[in-house]
């Protein structure tokens, strides 16, 4: 976003970053193995805590749930607000709202202060993924909102999955009612290989990408996105092992929970 | 339906679930709080701990929501003026709504309300300010109805708000307390606590056109400083999941006379006082 609006209130960087040109060539993601040697359908390894943004102080304002979630070097932050009094005075179902930003350090390039469409659009995709699996009808009249920040992103379709299942935690902290937690993986197309969870540098080689979220005890799909071109049987394929991922994950999720509640 | 039901009943009880877990699929049972049911089967809503009440299976999460019951003491804060009402943030999943015809009208008990009432709702209760009420009745939507409708009832001043989590201010006989410090305490059930100084009650009955004031007494350094620590104990015993009650307060207050105030906001002090709290309280038990 580099538009001429100068913003008056923060100590700026440059206009413009460029990354350090490096002596050594960047090693090719896929030349022998992964370069952090997984395996091809292996996920990057899962810390989540619950309650880090729990009232520290007086304040008031303290969010209901919150959660802190990293997948590799993914890193997100979600705080959940509500049930609280909703917009819409004569509503039948509670709203859920998300709102998601990437902090200006999380990527390999500055990113503005400023949200853009491209946060707009991952927000909608949040909402839709998660919405499905909380039980709105329980809280007429309320809104619940998240505030999805991520510190630290890797790969795109992977850090709109670590989000996804950063929500799912942050709700159940709060304790609002859910059908089932949200669990999401992503795979990207190298070649003719699917692989699970890349990182960016992993996702840049590869021509396709996929996320599923799923919810795996009710056994139900609540968002797929798919940024490429394949073939109707590569997708098929690609979403049965990508189903399969997230039950893995759901798996991390419900066992930490379980651990925090004894 | 099954009568001898004994190994099933031992298993669903006090199990950790998370959302989405099936807990049984008896139809004996009738599902409460944090489940719902899909084809017979009951299922969890949320992370936590199964109870199981006779034929009753619920489940409680570590953390709820305030939702009030009628008798509650509750402190809330007013968001909106509204025709003839106001509406009350009480940490719950709606707002409340204190209606005109709830509270005292200042010049007396027994006082008509008028239509210049209606029209200078703001000289009574205006946005932002701090309302101690009981909780009355249901509207239909399950927002709150309140009122305050007695002496000791109404408008907030001379002190600051603790939040706290709903679940450690236990429901009992009386919450207001003075304290032996020069310091009240209002404790509501909601959560929100208001620590003021302390006036006397003779005080507040000679000042009957008074009660809508915003005007503070005039408050020393001294009593700043004792509201200044009564309401960072609460805060430690919130932080450290202690219950809150007057006699709770009491023993961390005691315990932290040694520290300064500040002190009473770092982890070790706080730790060390919430312990030695619990160990007085179950002492008293």
């Amino acid at each position: 976003m580099s538009l001429n609006i100068a913003d008056r209130r923060r100590i700026n960087g440059p206009q413009r970053s460029v990354e350090p040109v490096y002596t050594t060539k960047a090693a090719d993601p896929f030349a022998t193995g992964r370069l952090d040697e997984r395996a091809l359908d292996q996920v990057r390894p899962i810390f989540i805590k619950t309650g880090p943004l729990d009232a520290q102080s007086l304040s008031a304002a303290a969010p209901s749930g919150s959660a802190y979630y990293e997948q590799g070097k993914i890193r997100v932050s979600c705080a959940i607000y509500g049930p609280r009094q909703g917009r819409k005075s004569n509503a039948r179902m509670g709203s859920f709202d998300c709102d998601f930003k990437y902090a200006p350090f999380s990527c390999s390039w500055k990113r503005s202060h400023i949200k853009t469409s491209d946060e707009k659009e991952i927000a909608l995709m949040l909402e839709n993924s998660v919405a499905p699996a909380i039980r709105l009808e329980a809280y007429p009249k309320a809104s619940i909102d998240a505030f999805v920040t991520v510190i630290e992103s890797d790969g795109k379709a992977a850090t709109i999955a670590a989000a996804i299942n950063c929500i799912s935690a942050a709700l159940a902290d709060a304790g609002i009612e859910l059908y089932d937690s949200v669990a999401a993986c992503s795979m990207a197309l190298h070649g003719e290989q699917w692989v699970s969870d890349c990182s960016q540098a992993e996702e840049n080689a590869s021509t396709c990408s996929l996320l599923v979220a799923r919810m795996p005890s009710a056994d139900e799909i609540t968002y797929l996105l798919q940024h490429g071109k394949t073939t109707p049987e590569q997708t098929q394929q690609a979403i049965q092992t990508c189903a399969n991922d997230c039950t893995r994950v759901y798996a991390v999720i419900c066992r930490y929970l379980q651990a925090t509640l004894e | 339906m099954e009568i001898d039901e004994a190994p099933q009943k031992v298993d669903i009880a006090a199990r950790i679930v998370t959302p989405g877990t099936a807990i049984t699929n008896d139809s004996a049972f009738m599902r409460g709080h944090g489940t719902f049911s899909e084809h017979d089967t009951i299922y969890s809503s949320v992370a936590g701990v199964v109870e199981r009440i006779n034929k009753l299976v619920s489940v409680r999460p570590l953390k709820q929501r305030y939702s009030g019951e009628i008798g509650d003491i509750i402190v809330g804060r007013i968001t909106e003026v509204a025709s003839k009402r106001w509406r009350v943030d009480v940490n719950s999943r709606q707002d409340g709504v204190l209606l005109l015809s709830s509270i005292n009208l200042p010049g007396g008990i027994q006082r008509r309300k008028s239509e210049s009432d209606e029209l200078q709702m703001r000289t009574f209760f205006a946005e932002g300010d701090l309302v101690f009420a009981e909780v009355q009745s249901y509207f239909a939507d399950g927002a709150l109805s309140l009122h305050t409708r007695s002496i000791q009832y109404g408008k907030l001043r001379n002190g600051t708000l603790v939040t706290a989590f709903p679940q450690l201010v236990p429901r009992s006989r009386s919450h207001f307390h003075t304290l032996s410090c020069g310091v009240d305490v209002v404790l509501g059930v909601n959560g929100y606590i208001w620590v003021s100084k302390h006036v006397p009650a003779s005080k507040v009955e000679a000042n009957a056109e008074l009660i809508y004031s915003d005007k503070n007494e005039p408050i020393s350094d001294d009593e700043r400083e004792a509201i200044a620590r009564v309401a960072n104990c609460i805060q430690l015993l919130n932080r450290l999941y202690v219950k809150i009650t007057d006699t709770s307060i009491i023993f961390a207050y005691e315990a932290s006379l040694v520290h300064s105030v500040k002190e009473l906001l770092t982890h070790d002090v706080a730790v060390e006082l919430a312990q030695n709290v619990m160990a007085r309280l179950e002492q008293q038990a």
